[in-house]
């Protein structure tokens, strides 16, 4: 029985291994670049999520090219006397990794989530930019898109006063709906920047029976468990519930405003669209097949046209680009939670002059165009001229980056990815099962503990 | 004469020791399905390209689009062959280090029996409780400190105190007669000799179990590994599919991260295959199944 096993296993490995290896060379990159300093020293930079080898994105068939081999045709040619020792972290675990690389000052420039970022720029781990930035006409910071230069927590001191990181990654949460099901259900398209009310109406039209196929369909999906409660934030935004006043760099003092008559109409929305969603929404479940020819939900709220965008780049074909349509989100000016992952420089930096040459270049237009056209990272440029113009999902995105700006209610608030997530998380999940708890009650219980936490904060 | 002949069971508790078998029998079935249904969804959708975008669901137990190519993007995305090669030179480091210092500590333990062994005990056994991730920015920075930070070591060292194993060992030895030590001291062995010829020979069974505990153990760890090795050329084979979870372009292609977790399962189930007699025992000596 063993040996008949470990046959299968031989066969198996016989099957694969020839069929893994490697194939022709990779395409080589297109940038013309010249020497532009002796400048001299040695750059630690740890990377969470980049590929630092070529390899084969999956979806083309394409050949990708890794940061190393980018690096060595641009910026080595660049700063021939600037060695770089780069680190390649998945993002599992990525914060205890570069936590660790921090305080052991293992490290001195780190591409990281913006949240880690704020928080260790909090505890003194990170250094203030502004003084290279000053100090480097090359630098310009108009290249950058407005709302996240001038409000991102994730590249911003609480107070808003320094700069301690540079903007790379964007995260993409747009609205996208099934013009086909609108179609099918007579329902008008969604306007350009929907309101909460606007959803919820179209949503409710769209849950049952659809007219055409029959086929059961759902007017509306979020993820219910959501990390960062995005969809709240949005809500919280287009509702005008502040849920708090002050600042975070004055954390003991904040105000809290939880139980307020805005933010009962924010969790009033959350109940009423917990029951137009598939069931599984609220453990992220439920919308494997939104944006491809399977789907059976009409609107999507905080989707990245991934799927759709995939579809696309692998067959060609625009059908679905068509079919699936990217709006704003719900705040009054088209505004959502916007996620942005930063570069930083490390508090003890061994060698700010040459990390600052670095962490420019590598959050700047150049890497920024390569990272999009090999690993269809989103830009934070105000100029991002070589997005595909059939990606309509990115250029909303960025459309939506632009009027960002960063609230109490996101994840820099330590009390919000506490507290708040893990509740409000709750209260759709029982909401979703017709047993949601009385509104008001349960915002006093949030803003008492709120209080309390501030309190013993003191 | 007393006759020995066959006691007769009644037929209607034949009846229901027969439908009690069928229940058993089908809660079986029913736990093995469980079981082997996820494995067999990951074993098909690694061979269908057409799922390299989105998972199926309902899950589909044929590929749509049989191919080989997931395995190849699986390998050309990340060096997976030189990942379960650093996986199995850890792994080997640790069970050698471990088994061993678990060994003659459990086996100082168990037969010298000097002033404070009870304390010495009870103090390895009190490190268990304290969760890992407790420690492990401090042990970071230990490492960090004396330089071993992306080196093997920064695993090996750790190994040493292998405290369950310490415990495994002298339970193990408890059993074995003294008299044997003390024969071979009146015939002038020393202490290693003793160990190393009378008792390690004997102590097969919990030496197989803690192979199978730590090869396991050291497989699936990912947290160390990812904190001690900086250089990608280093890392383990649970690293190596981290890359394929969240890494960027990388994401949300089943196909390929099925690929890749299958590949990762071979060493363990080649493992499971030369050692399952021992498996089940060592299920039986430990009460730890992985």
């Amino acid at each position: 029985m063993r040996r008949k096993w470990l046959s299968v296993l031989c066969l198996l490995l016989a099957l694969i291994l020839p069929a893994c290896s490697s194939g022709s060379g990779t395409k080589a990159a297109d940038t013309k670049v010249s020497k532009v300093s002796d400048m001299k020293g040695t750059v630690r930079v740890a990377l969470a999520g980049w590929k630092l080898e070529n390899g084969l994105d999956p979806l083309t068939g394409n050949e990708t090219i890794g940061l190393k081999q980018y690096l060595k045709e641009t910026f080595n040619k660049m700063y021939p006397n600037i060695k770089l020792e780069l680190y390649e972290i998945p993002w599992e675990n990525v914060k205890a990794k570069q936590t660790a690389m921090l305080m052991s000052k293992d490290v001195d420039v780190l591409y990281t989530g913006g949240a880690f970022a704020s928080q260790w720029y909090q505890e003194g781990l990170l250094r203030d930019l502004d003084d290279l930035i000053k100090n480097d006409p090359d630098f310009h910071k108009e290249i950058y898109l407005e709302g996240i230069w001038n409000n991102s927590y994730s590249t911003r001191s609480p107070d808003g006063t320094k700069q301690f990181g540079i903007p790379a990654v964007l995260g993409r949460r747009l609205i996208v709906y099934d013009k086909k099901l609108f179609e099918d259900w007579g329902v008008e398209p969604l306007s350009e920047k929907p309101t909460p009310a606007e959803i919820l109406e179209k949503a409710k039209k769209m849950t049952g029976k659809n007219p055409k196929t029959g086929e059961p369909n759902y007017g509306l999906y979020w993820s219910g468990n959501s990390l960062n409660g995005s969809t709240f934030v949005a809500l919280c935004l287009a509702f005008g519930a502040k849920g708090a006043e002050g600042s975070l760099k004055d954390i003991k003092n904040i105000k809290w405003k939880l139980n307020t008559p805005e933010m009962v109409k924010v969790m009033e929305w959350l109940k009423e669209a917990a029951r137009l969603a598939p069931a599984g929404f609220v453990n992220g479940q439920g919308a494997e097949n939104f944006g491809l020819a399977r789907n059976n939900i009409a609107i999507g709220i905080d989707q990245t046209g991934g799927s759709t965008m995939s579809e696309y780049r692998t067959k060609k074909d625009k059908a679905l680009l068509d079919r699936f349509a990217a709006v704003m989100n719900m705040g009054p000016k088209g505004e959502g939670w916007v996620a942005v992952d930063p570069f930083v420089m490390a508090k003890d930096a061994r060698d700010p002059q040459a990390a600052w040459q670095v962490l420019k270049f590598l959050a700047g237009y150049e890497t920024q165009k390569y990272m999009y056209e090999n690993y269809a990272n989103t830009p934070t440029l105000k100029n991002a001229d070589f997005v595909d113009p059939e990606d309509k999902y990115v250029k909303m995105a960025l459309k939506i980056a632009e009027v960002a700006h960063s609230e109490l209610m996101d994840e820099a608030n330590p009390f919000y990815m506490s507290d708040i997530v893990p509740a409000v998380n709750g209260f759709i999940s029982k909401a979703a099962s017709g047993n949601a708890p009385d509104i008001q009650q349960f915002l006093d219980d949030l803003q008492k503990r709120a209080e309390n936490w501030s309190a013993n904060l003191k | 004469m007393a006759q020995a002949g066959t006691v007769r069971t009644p037929p209607s508790r034949r009846r229901r020791s027969a439908a009690g078998q069928r229940l058993i029998f089908l809660v079986l079935l029913l736990g093995s399905v469980v079981m082997i249904v996820p494995f067999l969804w990951m074993l098909a959708t690694s061979f269908d390209w057409g799922a390299r975008l989105n998972i199926t669901f309902p899950p589909r137990l044929w590929p749509e689009e049989p191919s080989l190519k997931t395995y190849k993007a699986a390998f050309m995305n990340v060096r997976m062959l030189r990942y379960i090669f650093n996986s199995l030179l850890v792994s080997a480091g640790v069970i050698l280090v471990s088994a061993l210092s678990a060994l003659l500590s459990g086996y100082a333990l168990s037969k010298l029996r000097f002033k404070g062994s009870a304390a010495v005990l009870l103090l390895a056994l009190s490190t268990m409780m304290i969760p890992f991730e407790m420690t492990m920015i401090p042990q970071y920075l230990l490492f960090s400190k004396i330089g071993l930070i992306d080196t093997y070591w920064a695993f090996y060292l750790p190994a040493l105190n292998y405290a369950f194993g310490t415990f495994l060992a002298k339970a193990f030895i408890d059993q074995l007669p003294s008299e044997l030590r003390e024969a071979a001291i009146i015939d002038g062995a020393g202490e290693l000799a003793v160990f190393g010829r009378i008792y390690f020979p004997l102590c097969t069974p919990i030496v197989a179990t803690m192979v199978i505990l730590l090869f396991l153990g050291v497989w699936n760890e990912m947290l160390w590994p990812l904190l001690a090795l900086k250089s990608a050329s280093k890392y383990t084979i649970q690293i190596g599919l981290a890359m394929f979870t969240y890494n960027n372009g990388l994401n949300h292609q089943p196909s390929i991260i099925m690929a890749a977790t299958t590949v990762s399962l071979i060493p363990v189930v080649v493992v499971y295959l030369f050692l399952q007699r021992f498996i089940i025992e060592s299920i039986a000596l430990s009460g730890i199944k992985q």
